[in-house]
């Protein structure tokens, strides 16, 4: 006797993976908790998060949204304005610092020196530089923008039962005087580099941990029985500043995002983990998932992956028809895909030589 | 050159007018009854074609052939050749169509600015929409307005767009919705610059109301409004004596145009 002899198949590599379509994967999430249609939910993180957001939505889910889109603002216009995508209009939260920042900025704990960018004409919201296209008129404008998103946010984890974050990236621009992590290195989607103020940081595992602890006992301070779904994003590096070749620095980055997951996942009851990363980029997968540029997530890959995740939960209700979505846009966006998903990052792609 | 006026009820006043210049009562406006329906303006003649709001969709304009444009609704064919033995009306004559599009009534009236406001009127609690927000509410307001216009360049008919007046001081969204005067001037105000924008981007006119017909804070003035004498009161048209002096800008644009 042995402990594998009593082992289910889902345990065994040639009955769980090898032997079965890549596509058709059975128990590969086991939830560690119920998530039922009055949980609320609220969601976060990098730009995969925002398909996670959408199909609770669409699913009939109680998502939270303090920051509603204005109902006479025509859907197909809701991501350029950065609404409807997560909870509230923080656009895509890339960092778990970047999400400790937000939520303490939120609270009136933490001002970045930065303000604001401009162009001398508009004025942008450094930390949510894409959530209007164009940007502010105005300072003042912006201020009275940013104001009344902070106080949403600060509204936000009161209302929550279920926090689900998607980990993006560990590399980050940050403010050298105070530390803020920029969602966007500044100069790209818009604002100016200055390598005198500007500096990139790349978090190691201790880092992101400790980050996205100090979250959860700030947001369990608000609510004791918040509990916590986390996921890290299958979308490799639009580009690294790391100095390394883009694909070692993507693997290396995600296998820290991944690592602190399961540190996360094993310590803490209250946090379960879905694999939408192996799902979509794990090698049984042979990239069925991506787009051709390898890159970008099928619609179909992120069909298959939400499918997996609801049928765990016991819900095998339709899901989003995200191919239609997906036609919708692309003859004019074909870097969106599957549901439209907003990635400020990808904007690094236009400065590849 | 006959310009046909097709567009939503802000085309009452203009008809009103011609009729009350007929009748020897206008101020600003000399006009002369060629047909029922059809006036001249010195040299210009305007034919209102009574295609309303209902009956304007881009659907109506069927086809060019021999150079007539033909409509698909039977019922305005049959008017038509009632009004000047003709079933079609020659491809050239330019088409000039009432408010359809530069103002949004839907949007001004909407229940959501009980919880939103443009950026500068955002206080006590509204959440801040920027311009650039609402300009996208208006251009999704605007498009069935702007299929129209799309439907006839694609016939190749000359088309020209005739502004409705200025909102009335008295207008619904203030009077029974509760909005602040300077929410409704704004959205107007937007409204307006979003179509003139459409339209000189695809190199249409716009006759817009004189100056002269808006008080100091963009109203109507008192004496454009029209007075209903039954009924509920009116709190959107001009009157005949505003019609006067759009009458007269219609006029002049197709003239200039087609000398």
């Amino acid at each position: 006797m042995h402990p594998y002899e009593d082992l289910p198949s889902r345990a065994f590599w040639k009955q769980a993976v090898a032997q079965r379509n890549a596509m058709e994967l059975a128990d590969v999430y086991v939830p560690r908790f119920e998530i039922s249609r009055t949980t609320r939910i609220t969601a976060a993180g990098s730009c995969f998060a925002q398909h996670i957001g959408k199909q609770f939505k669409k699913r009939g889910y109680r998502f939270m949204d303090v920051e509603p889109a204005p109902v006479a603002l025509p859907e197909e216009q809701h991501n350029k304005f950065g609404f409807g995508m997560y909870s509230a209009r923080y656009g895509n939260i890339y960092s778990a610092r970047q999400l400790v920042q937000t939520f303490a900025r939120a609270r009136g704990e933490h001002t970045p020196v930065d303000e604001y960018w401009t162009d001398g004409e508009r004025f942008y919201d450094p930390y949510r530089p894409s959530i209007e296209p164009r940007g502010y008129s105005s300072l003042e404008e912006l201020r009275i923008h940013r104001d009344a998103h902070l106080r949403a946010v600060s509204s936000l984890l009161a209302q929550t039962d279920l926090f689900v974050f998607t980990f993006g990236l560990t590399e980050a621009w940050e403010n050298l005087e105070d530390g803020t992590i920029y969602p966007t290195c500044p100069g790209t989607v818009h604002g100016d580099f200055d390598e005198t103020r500007h500096r990139f940081v790349n978090f190691r595992f201790r880092q992101v941990l400790e980050d996205f602890e100090s979250f959860i006992a700030y947001a369990r301070s608000i609510n004791p029985a918040m509990r916590f779904l986390i996921t890290v994003s299958p979308v490799p590096l639009t580009a690294t500043a790391s100095g390394n070749h883009v694909l070692p620095a993507t693997v290396a980055s995600k296998s820290i995002l991944r690592a602190v997951c399961s540190e996360l996942h094993d310590t803490y009851d209250f946090v379960d983990y879905f694999p939408s990363y192996e799902l979509v980029s794990s090698h049984p997968m042979r990239a069925l998932a991506y787009e051709p540029n390898l890159r970008s997530v099928s619609a179909a890959g992120v069909a298959q992956v939400m499918d997996v995740f609801f049928s765990a939960h016991g819900d095998a209700g339709k899901p989003e028809p995200v191919r239609e979505a997906d036609k919708a846009v692309a003859p004019t966006m074909p870097e969106q895909t599957a549901d439209d998903v907003v990635c400020d990052e990808l904007i690094l792609e236009a400065f590849g030589r | 050159m006959t310009a046909y006026i097709a567009g939503n009820s802000h085309v009452i006043c203009l008809v009103g007018a011609a009729r009350e210049s007929v009748a020897g009562r206008a101020t600003h406006l000399k006009a002369k009854r060629v047909a029922p329906r059809h006036f001249a303006v010195g040299d210009t003649g305007i034919f209102f074609t009574g295609i309303t709001k209902d009956l304007l969709t881009p659907g109506i304009f069927g086809a060019v052939d021999q150079g007539s444009l033909k409509f698909t609704d039977q019922r305005f064919q049959q008017d038509l050749a009632e009004w000047t033995g003709e079933k079609t009306v020659p491809a050239t004559s330019p088409w000039g169509l009432c408010n359809v599009g530069n103002a949004s009534r839907r949007l001004y009236r909407d229940a959501m600015w009980r919880t939103f406001a443009p950026t500068h009127l955002a206080q006590g609690g509204l959440t801040p929409v920027t311009d650039d927000a609402i300009r996208a509410m208006l251009e999704s307001d605007h498009r069935g307005a702007r299929m129209v216009y799309e439907r006839l360049a694609v016939l190749g008919i000359p088309a020209f767009a005739i502004s409705g007046p200025q909102p009335r001081r008295a207008h619904p969204a203030m009077t029974e919705d509760g909005y602040r005067p300077e929410l409704l001037l704004h959205l107007d105000s937007l409204a307006r610059e979003v179509w003139r924008e459409w339209l000189a981007g695809r190199g249409l006119a716009l006759i817009e109301p004189p100056a002269e017909a808006a008080d100091a804070d963009g109203f109507l003035r008192p004496e454009f409004e029209n007075v209903r004498e039954e009924g509920e009161a009116d709190r959107i048209h001009g009157n005949e004596l505003y019609g006067e002096l759009m009458v007269a800008r219609i006029a002049e644009h197709v003239a200039r145009q087609n000398p």
